[in-house]
C-alpha cells in the first residue's frame, strides 16, 4: 500500500521532473559546457577547458561590470524598498485613497521596460525634461548631463528602475501591513506610542516577511538588469553603466565571442544565486528571531 | 542529437534576449509546384528610414527572373539584426541571401554559415582595395555592395550666415570657421556620442589624414608590431579635446545625446553648422531643405588636402544551408551588375566596389568623391584590427578621455590593447 502510494506520487512528479530537467538542468549544464569551448555561436565548438574563465579573470571590463552590477543592485534594493515602504506606510494610514493611489503606483510596472527607458532617455537628455523642469523651478545649478557623466549615469539608470518598480514593492509591503493584527496597533495606540514608535516597534517587525520577499525579488531583478542600461546608455559613458548582462549581450551578439559571453552569463548566474540565497537566508533568520 | 542539444542549450541560455526576435524565423523560401522559386532575403537596408532603392532593384530582379520571387525582409540594423540572425542561422532558419558587413562576414563565415562565392563571375571584378573586406581565408564569402564615406556634414546656409563660403579642408581652417560660426551665434558642431561611435569614428577619420598620409601601410605595420598608436595617433585624439577646449562642443552633453536618433533630427532641424555622420544620411538630410555638403574630416595641417574615410559597408552573403542556392546566387549576381547596383549606390551616396562600377555624382558629396577620385582615401580596416569589439572598446576609451577620466597617453595605450585583442 505504502509502495503504491509512493509509486503514484512519483508518477505525478515525473512530468515536472522531466520538464525541469530538459528545460532547466540540461541547458544549464550545456551552457556551462559551452563556456568551456571556443564557440563563435556556430556549430563548431572545440573544448578548451577553463580558458574563457581565465580570460574573464584577466579582463578589467568584467571586473568593472561585476562591480557596476552589484552597486546598481544595492542602490535599487535600498531605494526601491525604502520608497515602497514609505508609500505603503502612507497608504495604510489613508484607507480612503488607498485603492486609487495603489493603482497609480503600480502603473509604471505595466509599461514595457524598453519603452520606459526610451522615454526616460529623452527626459535625461541634456536639453530634456528633467533639466527643463529644474530650470522652471529656478534650480539651474542642479541641471546636469545625467547620462553623459560617469559619476551620475549608473544612478540615473537605477532611478528609472526604482521609478518603475517602487509601486510593486509598495503593493507587497501593503499586503504585509494588512496582515498586522489590528489588536497590536490598537494596544500600541492605547499605550500612547507615537507614530514613529508604532512603526519601529510594531509595524516594522511585523513586515519582516514582506521585507524578505521584496528584498529578494528586487535583488534578483536588479542583478539581472538589462533593458535599462541598454536603452539609456548602451553601457556608457566610458563603460560606467556596463553590467554583466550588457557584457553577455555584447559578446554573444555583437562581438561574436559566444563562449566568452556564455562564461560571463555563468558568472552572473553564480552572482545572482550566491547573493540572493545569502540575503534571503539572513532575512529568514531575522524573521525567525523576531 | 548532439546538434539539437546545443540548440536547446543556446536557446535557453540567451532566451531572455533573443526569444521574441528568434521566434520570427524565416521559412518562406522554397519551390512551388509550378516551378517558381521563392528566395528569402534579409537585410538592414531597404526599409525604415533607409529604403535605399532596394524595392526597385528587387522588382527589376523579379522581372528579369520570372521564375524567382523575392521575399524581402527588412530588419533594424546593428544589434537587432544580429539578435535575429544569429539564432536563425544556428537553427537553419535564416534567409537564403543575407546582408552582412565585414565583421559579420568573418564571424558567420568562420562558423560555416556562408557559401563560398569565389567562383562567381563578379568575384574577379571586385576592386583590389575592396577585395580583402569580402574575403576570409582566401575565399570570397560576400559580394560587396558599396564603399561608403563617413565624414563631415556642413549646413551651407548657416556657414553663409557666418561669412563662410566653402567647407574647410584643413585643421587650422576648420578651427577658424568654427570660431566664426560661434561668433555668429550658431552652435558650431554636433558630435553626439552616446554609443561611443562618433568619437571613435572621428578619431579614425582624423587619422585617415594625419596618420595615413605619412604612412599608407600603417595598418600592416601595426599588425606586424612595427607601429603603435602612441605617438602616431596622438594628434587625432587631441583634435577631439581641442574642440571642447575652444568651446565648440561640450563632451558631457554630446555623450548624453544619441547619435542615431537625436543626431540626424537635430542637424536636419538646422541646430548646428557642422555634424559628423556617414554618407548614408545624405538622402535624408537633403529633405531638410537647406544646402548641405559632405566632406572628409579636415584633420590635416595647413594647406593639406584631407583624406576621405571609407567604410566597406553592406554586402550580400549566401546562406550555406540555403535550399535555393542557385536562385540566391543569381540574385547576388544581379546586384553585382553595374546598372542595378548603381541605383543602390545613388541612394547611399556611396562609391562602387567594382573595377567597372559607376560611382554616383551628387552636388552634396562632391568634396568627398573628389578626394576618392584623387586617391585620397583610406578604408576603415574592419577586416583587420578594427572589428566590432575593438570599435566598441575604442569608443568607450575615447569617452573616458573626453570626460577627463584618462590621459591621452593612457587612452592611446588602452586603444593599443583593444586593437591588439584577438
Amino acid at each position: 500500500m505504502f509502495h503504491r502510494r509512493r509509486a503514484t506520487m512519483a508518477a505525478f512528479l515525473l512530468p515536472a521532473i522531466v520538464i525541469y530537467g530538459v528545460f532547466m538542468l540540461y541547458p544549464l549544464a550545456r551552457g556551462v559546457y559551452l563556456s568551456m569551448t571556443d564557440s563563435l555561436g556556430g556549430p563548431i565548438a572545440n573544448f578548451v577547458g577553463p580558458e574563457q574563465y581565465r580570460a574573464m579573470a584577466d579582463d578589467p571590463a568584467v571586473t568593472a561590470a561585476l562591480w557596476h552590477t552589484v552597486l546598481y543592485a544595492a542602490v535599487v534594493v535600498v531605494a526601491q524598498n525604502a520608497l515602497g515602504l514609505l508609500f505603503a506606510s502612507l497608504l495604510f494610514r489613508r484607507p480612503k485613497v488607498r485603492k486609487a493611489l495603489s493603482v497609480v503606483l503600480l502603473t509604471p510596472t505595466l509599461v514595457s521596460p524598453v519603452m520606459a527607458a526610451f522615454i526616460w532617455s529623452y527626459l535625461f537628455a541634456p536639453e530634456g525634461g528633467i533639466n527643463a523642469l529644474l530650470g522652471v523651478l529656478g534650480l539651474d545649478s542642479l541641471q546636469h548631463v545625467w547620462l553623459g557623466d560617469t559619476s551620475t549615469a549608473l544612478y540615473a539608470v537605477a532611478a528609472v528602475n526604482v521609478w518603475m518598480f517602487a509601486g510593486y514593492s509598495c503593493a507587497i509591503f501593503l499586503a504585509g501591513y494588512m496582515s498586522v493584527p489590528t489588536e497590536l496597533l490598537d494596544a500600541a495606540a492605547v499605550d500612547g506610542a507615537s507614530g514613529w514608535q508604532r512603526f519601529r516597534s510594531v509595524e516594522w517587525p511585523m513586515l519582516a516577511p514582506a521585507l524578505t520577499v521584496n528584498v529578494t525579488l528586487s535583488l534578483i531583478g536588479s542583478l539581472k538588469v538589462f533593458e535599462f542600461p541598454l536603452v539609456l546608455t548602451n553601457g556608457g559613458p566610458a563603460g560606467a553603466t556596463d553590467t554583466l548582462t550588457m557584457l553577455v549581450y555584447r559578446n554573444v551578439f555583437g562581438g561574436g565571442k559566444f563562449a566568452f559571453g556564455i562564461a560571463v552569463s555563468v558568472l552572473l548566474l553564480v552572482t545572482v544565486v550566491v547573493l540572493s540565497s545569502a540575503t534571503s537566508s539572513l532575512l529568514r533568520l531575522r524573521e525567525r528571531r523576531i | 542529437m548532439k546538434r539539437s542539444g546545443r540548440r536547446l542549450a543556446v536557446a535557453t541560455t540567451v532566451a531572455a534576449m533573443a526569444m521574441s526576435l528568434a521566434a520570427c524565423g524565416g521559412g518562406s523560401s522554397g519551390a512551388s509546384k509550378d516551378g517558381k522559386v521563392t528566395i528569402h532575403v534579409q537585410a538592414w537596408k531597404g526599409g525604415g528610414a533607409e529604403p535605399a532603392n532596394v524595392a526597385e532593384i528587387n522588382k527589376a530582379f523579379e522581372k528579369a527572373h520570372p521564375n524567382i520571387k523575392v521575399d524581402f525582409e527588412y530588419i533594424t540594423a546593428n544589434d537587432t539584426y544580429v539578435q535575429k540572425l544569429q539564432p536563425e542561422l544556428l537553427g537553419g532558419k535564416a534567409g537564403d541571401v543575407i546582408m552582412v558587413d565585414t565583421d559579420k562576414m568573418k564571424k558567420w563565415g568562420a562558423s560555416g554559415y556562408l557559401a563560398d562565392l569565389s567562383g562567381e563571375s563578379w568575384a574577379s571584378k571586385i576592386a583590389p582595395d575592396a577585395k580583402p573586406f569580402a574575403q576570409a581565408d582566401g575565399k570570397t564569402l560576400a559580394m560587396p555592395m558599396e564603399l561608403i564615406g563617413i565624414g563631415l556634414y556642413a549646413n551651407m546656409d548657416l556657414l553663409k550666415k557666418a561669412g563662410i563660403t566653402e567647407v574647410p579642408a584643413d585643421w587650422p581652417a576648420f578651427l577658424a570657421d568654427l570660431a566664426k560660426v560661434k561668433k555668429a551665434g550658431i552652435d558650431p558642431i554636433a558630435l553626439p556620442d552616446k554609443s561611443g561611435w562618433t568619437g571613435s569614428s572621428v578619431f579614425q577619420a582624423s587619422g585617415s589624414t594625419t596618420v595615413y598620409q605619412k604612412n599608407k601601410q600603417w595598418d600592416a605595420d601595426f599588425l606586424d608590431g612595427k607601429a603603435s598608436f602612441n605617438p602616431d595617433w596622438k594628434t587625432s585624439l587631441e583634435q577631439l579635446k581641442t574642440l571642447e577646449d575652444k568651446g565648440y562642443v561640450n563632451w558631457k552633453n554630446e555623450i548624453g545625446t544619441d547619435e542615431w536618433s537625436q543626431g540626424p533630427q537635430d542637424f536636419s532641424a538646422g541646430k548646428s553648422a557642422f555634424w559628423y555622420q556617414g554618407a548614408w544620411q545624405v538622402s535624408n538630410i537633403k529633405k531638410a531643405g537647406f544646402p548641405v555638403s559632405f566632406a572628409p574630416w579636415p584633420g590635416g595641417a595647413e594647406d593639406t588636402k584631407p583624406n576621405g574615410m571609407l567604410f566597406s559597408g553592406t554586402m550580400w552573403g549566401v546562406n550555406s544551408q540555403s535550399q535555393q542556392g542557385d536562385a540566391a546566387r543569381e540574385y547576388v549576381k544581379f546586384w553585382s551588375q553595374n546598372e542595378n547596383l548603381a541605383k543602390y549606390l545613388a541612394a547611399e551616396n556611396a562609391e562602387s566596389p567594382f573595377t567597372d562600377g559607376t560611382t554616383p555624382e551628387a552636388t552634396e558629396t562632391t568634396a568627398f568623391t573628389t578626394a576618392f577620385k584623387d586617391g585620397r582615401y583610406r578604408i576603415l580596416p574592419s577586416n583587420s584590427w578594427y572589428g566590432a569589439t575593438a570599435e566598441t572598446a575604442i569608443g568607450s576609451k575615447i569617452q573616458a578621455y573626453l570626460l577627463g577620466k584618462a590621459s591621452a597617453a593612457q587612452t592611446l595605450k588602452d586603444i593599443q590593447t583593444a586593437a591588439s585583442a584577438k
